[in-house]
């Protein structure tokens, strides 16, 4: 089999105390190096546990021991794993027993690294693992999943084929003028570069609602001073986090947490009381209030049920997009000062004492973020840098569109062909099948050890 | 024994640009060749130039070659393919009169006091230690230089097969180098096998071509109405013969299913590996079938000479089958075959055995170029030649190896595809294997090459004189465009160089429209340049643009003895396709097939000593 020379070893669960811990070994001396170790003459049975003593200097372990001879294993070396009780004594015995039977440390993400070298994944496989481990939220591991399963790969590979093909014909028609026809007439050509860009489009359009999910969502609590948006956040965070008091103009500043509302990571923001104030640290929270709403994925404005409609609710509400906003009556335990209707359609009455309606807000916030239509949708570009390549791609085909209707179709097919090949370019960077080298050291110095 | 700079062996393509080239830099050359009168000599297509080619041969020009003026002194009919396409991938051809061709190549070589003839057939290359010190021919005589430049051709084992008949031969009946290829590969080089092929030729006179266009079969086809010299100093050239374009019938299609077995190609007794972009007429028959017809052109050999090239037909199926074929086609019952079409085996050396230079990286003052590396054509031979003659002149003189980029010229291109990932078929240029096609121009070649050539000592007086002149000129013409301002059809008015850009106004509408340019010397070739330059300025940008972005990993050189062995993360496929490449710098190791990205992040850790925190 293909074999990476050296044969390194690292502790792949995380570091502290666990139930379970377990040692991976990559290389051709995995297999012997395991052997010695669990006193062992004959060969494990591939992909089969084992129970085995492992010895280690002056202890001795008991162990799961599964071997994954290469190519059909993790990284595709030989690769074997131990698994044995999660103490960090023990697993740092076993590594540093199996370095002096020559192994090396691996270094951070060297394990994926060479499944990478050894084609067993491709870039974007690889940053998926590096998503996977760092999912805090169901719906990040789900695309992460997707993504290491090669959705997005083969989404990638499908408009790459399409643009191949082109780029194909156009070269043909380029270097073959004795065969005395075009390999692609002007009309097709139009065609395919069409519809190259209707594909590209649509990934980078996923884009956005993929970054959400990848870079948990900013959903922004709005509302007049002392309409209870504190109490809200406390609620939906499950902790007392920001200041609850009755006296307008609290909270002066953004308060943040890191909370998970059904399935969807969020950065949780309360703001300060939005009115017109004449205290300077106030105004500054009023600004920021402000800007927090407009770059909120969702915005939550809150409105007290218990106090007549202000000009001022109007205007925060006013300033919300209706596509972005959950409105939310509070203090729904006092006696009502309005009807829920008054404030339009979807007005979610909560009471943060008691803790009714607080899940229908949940409820509302996922539905908006998961983009209104509930359908999921399995290609989904998550990462920044895929979504900057091929907003790059995007960007040459669509040049590419717009220089070969400029030309009425008569633009000469080696520009057609260059800009083709730029973006081609861009989407091969987003696989690994082409990418600068500092860039693949900054993808790889992401990863924990072990991985 | 007598002592030069430089010895080439093979008075082929390559072989006369290397002479040349050594020469140009007041080297001592000695050409050892079987026989003067075959120098230069054209075995198959009475042609020079062509998509990719046309561009290369207009790049030897700019380099101080002799292909270009070679031509355009003895060319018949010239014409620029691809017209109908974009001015990145014009291409000059030109018909050869074959005869005349080689006697003006061989009169200019003799003509310059030091390159010296000698015939010959050179059995050893002689060595001390690791350089080559000279070579012995098969009469005991021994030539020593301090560099020697091999281009056999398909001499080296040459085969040539006629049907079930096959002699050993380098190209129609002239007799091949065994000995040279026995020692190269006594000496560990990696040789391989290709094949070749050519179609038969036919008498001119016993073809009625007024009846054939009459009827309808044949098709005139003339030169362009202003035709366009190949060479930056010729001012002008003329047609003066025509071509025919026939198609293929179901009649011959048929002989050559009906014969199939007979071919050498088909019955196993050729094992060398044909080129896929070059067909021969069985291929075309057995794998294509569903195409009821192939184009062939007449192509006539020289200006006052009986022999007709039937392009498209190359054929190794016995004589008989091969008269039976061209009786079987459209216009040419009556039609006689002077020779048969042949295939030819020879072999080839790895070109990954060599460095950028041209120089072999087992033995110093060792070049080879032409289809010895693997390649086919005459520019390209053409052009290794140029290259390997000028390192081989340079290492005479004690001067530093010289490298051509991507980004320079198609020759660099080539170069790079060869000794970066080797031949497993013959290898032409194609436009193609450009990604910089925009810059690499048939029109701007002196621009990017001429000041170089000039500095390596390749460019004379004459040359460099006709290119200051070109420069200031396309330079005064952009002045004068962006100094007067034109009416738009919008009623706007704009500078002359704005309305170029625009789709319908060209350099002549702006002449008509009363602006003058400055016209001296090529005025052709000067338009094509200012009008690309003008028309199409934001994608050449854009490729100057990525130029650049690759020009780091492009720069950063990767030692000679660099060891692959025992660097942690690399699979040993990966260290041997290394070791077998030794990339010069970490672009060229980028181009390496099969070589992962992975694999070129650990190499480019590895080399500048910062520990892996990639890994």
């Amino acid at each position: 089999m293909q074999s990476t020379g050296d044969t390194i070893v690292a502790i792949a669960t995380p570091p502290g105390h666990g139930g379970v811990g377990i040692v991976r070994l990559s290389g051709p001396a995995s297999d012997g190096i395991a052997r010695t170790m669990a006193g062992r003459g004959r060969a494990f049975s591939p992909r089969r546990a084992t129970k085995v003593t492992l010895r280690a200097a002056a202890l001795s372990a008991e162990a799961l021991v599964t071997y994954y001879p290469g190519p059909r294993s993790y990284t595709g070396d030989d690769v074997v794993e131990f698994s044995a009780h999660g103490s960090p004594v023990v697993l740092a015995a076993l590594v540093e027993q199996a370095s002096s039977l020559g192994a090396r440390l691996a270094q951070p993400g060297e394990f994926t690294l060479r499944a990478f070298v050894n084609g067993k994944l491709d870039l974007v496989q690889a940053e998926a693992v590096a998503d996977i481990v760092d999912a805090v939220s169901p719906a990040q591991a789900r695309a992460a999943y997707d993504q290491l399963d090669g959705t997005l790969s083969s989404a990638l590979a499908t408009v790459a084929g399409e643009m191949r093909e082109l780029e194909l014909k156009l070269e043909a028609s380029m270097d073959f003028p004795d065969e005395g026809y075009h390999f692609i007439d002007r009309a097709a050509v139009g065609v395919a570069l069409e519809r190259v860009r209707s594909m590209l489009t649509r990934l980078v359009e996923t884009g956005t609602r993929g970054q959400v999910v990848r870079e948990g969502a900013r959903v922004v609590i709005a509302g007049t001073p002392n309409a209870g948006k504190s109490s809200l956040f406390n609620a939906l965070a499950g902790a007392d986090r920001a200041i609850v008091a009755a006296t307008p103009g609290t909270t002066r500043d953004l308060v943040t947490t890191r909370v998970v509302l059904a399935d969807h990571a969020v950065e949780l923001v309360d703001t300060a009381g939005i009115r017109d104030s004449t205290d300077a640290v106030e105004q500054e929270g009023v600004r920021r209030a402000g800007r927090a709403v407009e770059h909120a994925d969702v915005t939550i404005v809150a409105v007290d049920s218990s106090r007549q409609i202000s000009d001022n609710d109007r205007a925060v509400m006013a300033g919300a997009p209706l596509s972005k906003t959950v409105v939310v009556a509070t203090k729904t335990d006092l006696p009502p000062a309005w009807a829920l209707r008054e404030c339009g359609e979807r007005v979610l009455a909560v009471s943060t004492l008691s803790g009714v309606g607080v899940d229908a807000v949940v409820a509302a916030v996922a539905a908006l973020l998961d983009g209104g239509s509930g359908a999921r949708d399995h290609v989904l570009v998550t990462n920044a840098r895929h979504k900057a390549l091929l907003a790059a791609a995007l960007a040459h085909v669509a040049h590419a569109v717009d220089e070969f209707a400029a030309h009425g179709g008569e633009l000469p097919e080696e520009f057609v062909a260059a800009d083709v090949q730029q973006a081609l370019a861009a989407l091969d960077e987003v696989t690994g099948r082409r990418t600068a080298d500092d860039l693949l050291r900054e993808i790889f110095a992401r990863f924990c050890i072990g991985k | 024994m007598t002592n030069y700079d430089v010895i080439v062996v093979g008075a082929g393509h390559a072989g006369c640009e290397a002479a040349w080239a050594a020469a140009r830099q007041g080297s001592s050359v000695v050409v050892c060749t079987l026989s003067v009168d075959t120098t230069a000599s054209m075995p198959c297509n009475p042609a020079v130039g062509g998509t990719a080619k046309g561009q290369l041969v207009r790049e030897i020009d700019a380099l101080g070659g002799l292909m270009g003026e070679a031509i355009d002194a003895t060319g018949i009919q010239f014409k620029v393919l691809n017209k109908s396409r974009g001015p990145a991938v014009w291409a000059p051809r030109a018909q050869a009169d074959k005869k005349a061709y080689g006697v003006w190549v061989r009169r200019r070589l003799e003509s310059t006091p030091n390159v010296r003839f000698v015939e010959g057939h050179v059995e050893q290359l002689v060595f001390d230690g690791r350089r080559v010190v000279g070579v012995r021919l098969i009469d005991g005589r021994i030539l020593s230089a301090k560099s020697v430049v091999v281009t056999t051709g398909t001499f080296l084992n040459g085969l040539v097969h006629v049907g079930m008949d096959s002699r050993p031969a380098g190209r129609g009946g002239e007799p091949p180098s065994i000995h040279l290829g026995e020692q190269l590969r006594g000496l560990g080089f990696s040789v391989g096998r290709l094949k070749t092929g050519t179609p038969p030729r036919l008498s001119k006179a016993s073809i009625d071509f007024e009846a054939g266009v009459r009827s309808g079969v044949f098709h005139v086809e003339h030169g362009d109405d202003a035709p366009t010299p190949l060479s930056f100093l010729t001012p002008t050239v003329r047609n003066s013969a025509d071509c025919w374009l026939l198609h293929t019938s179901d009649h011959a299609h048929a002989v050559v299913q009906g014969n199939v077995r007979r071919s050498p190609l088909y019955n196993g007794a050729i094992r060398g590996i044909g080129p896929r972009y070059c067909p021969s007429f069985e291929d075309k028959v057995m794998r294509f079938p569903d195409r009821e017809r192939h184009l062939l052109h007449l192509e006539p050999e020289g200006a006052d000479v009986d022999e007709i090239y039937v392009n498209g037909l190359s054929m190794s199926l016995p004589a008989d089958v091969q008269a039976e074929v061209i009786a079987s086609l459209p216009g040419l019952g009556a039609a006689r075959m002077l020779r048969p079409g042949y295939a030819v085996e020879y072999d080839f050396v790895q070109p990954t055995e060599l460095k950028p230079t041209l120089q072999t990286k087992r033995f110093d003052g060792l070049f080879f170029a032409g289809q010895i590396n693997g390649t086919s054509g005459y520019e390209e031979a053409a052009g290794q030649g140029l290259l390997a003659g000028l390192n081989a002149g340079r290492q005479s003189l004690g001067l530093p190896g010289v490298e051509i980029g991507r980004d320079q010229a198609y020759l660099g291109v080539m170069v790079d595809d060869l000794v970066t990932q080797g031949c497993l078929e013959p290898y032409r240029l194609f436009t193609s294997r450009a990604e910089f096609r925009l810059l690499l121009r048939a029109d701007n070649a002196d621009l990017r090459l001429t000041e170089l050539g000039r500095s390596w000592g390749l460019v004379d007086d004459v040359r460099w004189d006709h290119f200051l002149a070109r420069r200031s000129r396309l330079a005064d013409n952009t002045r004068r465009l962006q100094a007067v301002t034109v009416s738009m059809p919008s009623g706007q008015r704009v500078a002359a160089i704005e309305a170029l850009k625009t789709q319908s106004v060209t350099l002549d509408t702006l002449k008509a429209g009363g602006i003058t340019l400055n016209t001296g010397g090529r005025a052709d070739i000067d338009a094509t340049t200012l009008e690309t330059e003008v028309k199409y300025a934001g994608y050449l940008r854009r490729q100057d643009a990525a130029v650049r972005r690759l020009a780091h990993s492009d720069s950063q050189r990767i030692p000679e003895q660099f060891s692959y062995r025992n660097l942690p993360g690399f699979s040993t496929e990966v260290v041997q396709r290394l070791e077998e490449v030794r990339p010069t710098t970490l672009g060229q190791a980028r181009r390496i097939p099969g070589l992962t990205p992975a694999a070129v992040m650990l190499l480019s850790a590895h080399l500048s000593h910062t520990p892996t925190t990639a890994g």
